[in-house]
């Protein structure tokens, strides 16, 4: 079943993604990058990004401003503004790549027909991440608790910080393989798909805004070449 | 045995490999300002051997299988191409070149000096990818990119030098466990 949403397909936002990075890169030295950044901007506010945006903003303005700091002090001013572009290019890339919802683009990849392993693989990571920032957590209070301090006792902080934390990975690993063993998941069979993603008019109306906008600033920056 | 092994990975080997990519990310992610505000080459690499190398090599000592390493370089690639879409490019060939490298040595991993070269050298092999994707994508030129060529040989060996640490370090915590039956 092919299901209505209002998110852009994964697979679209993440070559539109890529494009927009290496093409962000590209123009940083282009009188009219700032241009390049409000067309984008705007396409994006157009397709309800704005949560995304806004999530960003605050992130993209100290990086910005550490980065244009760092440069600043054995760089010229025209080089800290290249800085804060460079920020901006990785910024605009971010909204398409973080709208992504990790489950929509593991079932777009297995359309694709992309090995399962890698889907499932690139699932679990994503997924991981925050359980072992948990992991990590509770481990480093069980090490506060016993008295280990890392400035006084490095070895011993350390045995107590990572003996833990593998056999942690290793049952965590062991359990979630037999559960999608014992579900018949392996990694030579072709599975099926709960939900299907499919290419909507409203992805076909961004890739047009999309490439429309990348194809007039690379006409731009070619002819100022 | 000294020759090559191109063994099927199983279910259980692929989770733990995606397991290990999600700590190793976790571990490098304190190093992250450092890399994403350096523009020179070399620091970056320097700055994520020791904890690259120091989880990958218990994940290497429990996957004994030729091109565990790349499986790593490709799950941790994708995920930081969602962040920085460049990235992946300098996971793969880094994890590719060192694993090729460590296996052209000691054609597998029953050897730990494998293990200890394949993790250990992972952050120091994507350099030359790095140095590739600045000259492609940011029009910065090899002299550009090295700055000083004495810091830059410095941020090299280092890499090397706290990879090839990390990768001792793992190997003493999968001594342990595997004392312990738990590996």
């Amino acid at each position: 079943m092919c299901k209505r949403t209002r998110d852009i397909h994964p697979i679209l936002s993440l070559v539109s993604s890529l494009l927009l990075f290496v093409a962000g890169l590209l123009f940083v030295k282009e009188t009219w990058y700032w241009a390049y950044v409000a067309t984008f901007l705007v396409l994006f506010l157009l397709f309800r990004y704005e949560k995304l945006i806004l999530k960003l903003s605050p992130f993209i303005l100290i990086f910005g401003l550490v980065m244009g700091g760092l440069t600043l002090i054995n760089g010229s001013r025209q080089d800290a503004l290249y800085a804060v572009y460079r920020v901006l290019a990785l910024g605009l890339a971010g909204v398409l790549s973080m709208s992504i919802r990790p489950i929509h683009l593991v079932r777009s990849l297995n359309q694709l027909r992309v090995p399962r392993w890698i889907s499932l693989g690139l699932l679990i990571v994503i997924r991981f991440i925050q359980i072992f920032r948990e992991e990590i957590r509770r481990i480093r209070q069980a090490i506060t608790l016993r008295g280990i301090r890392f400035l006084t006792t490095p070895s011993l902080w350390g045995r107590a910080f990572f003996i833990p934390l593998t056999v942690r990975m290793l049952s965590i690993s062991e359990g979630l393989a037999t559960s999608l063993e014992t579900r018949g998941f392996s990694t030579d069979s072709e599975g099926s798909s709960f939900e299907i993603i499919c290419f909507k008019r409203r992805d076909l109306v961004f890739s047009f805004l999309f490439l429309a906008c990348l194809t007039f600033y690379g006409y731009l920056f070619l002819r100022g070449r | 045995m000294k020759t090559f092994q191109f063994q099927a990975f199983t279910v259980k080997d692929i989770v733990f490999l995606a397991v290990i990519t999600a700590v190793t990310l976790l571990a490098a992610g304190p190093f992250a300002p450092i890399v994403m505000t350096v523009t020179q080459i070399g620091p970056q690499a320097f700055a994520m051997a020791l904890p690259f190398a120091l989880v990958t090599s218990i994940g290497l000592r429990k996957v004994k299988k030729s091109g565990s390493l790349v499986i790593i370089g490709i799950f941790s690639g994708l995920v930081l191409l969602l962040m920085a879409p460049i990235m992946f490019f300098n996971q793969f060939t880094g994890s590719l070149f060192s694993e090729s490298f460590a296996l052209l040595l000691f054609k597998n991993y029953e050897n730990r000096k494998a293990v200890l070269m394949s993790a250990g050298l992972f952050a120091f092999f994507t350099l030359p990818s790095t140095a590739v994707v600045n000259i492609l994508a940011k029009g910065k030129s090899i002299a550009e990119q090295i700055g000083s060529p004495l810091s830059f040989v410095l941020f090299a060996l280092g890499a090397i030098a706290l990879g090839l640490l990390g990768a001792m370090i793992g190997n003493k915590i999968a001594d342990e466990l595997q004392k312990a039956g738990k590996l």
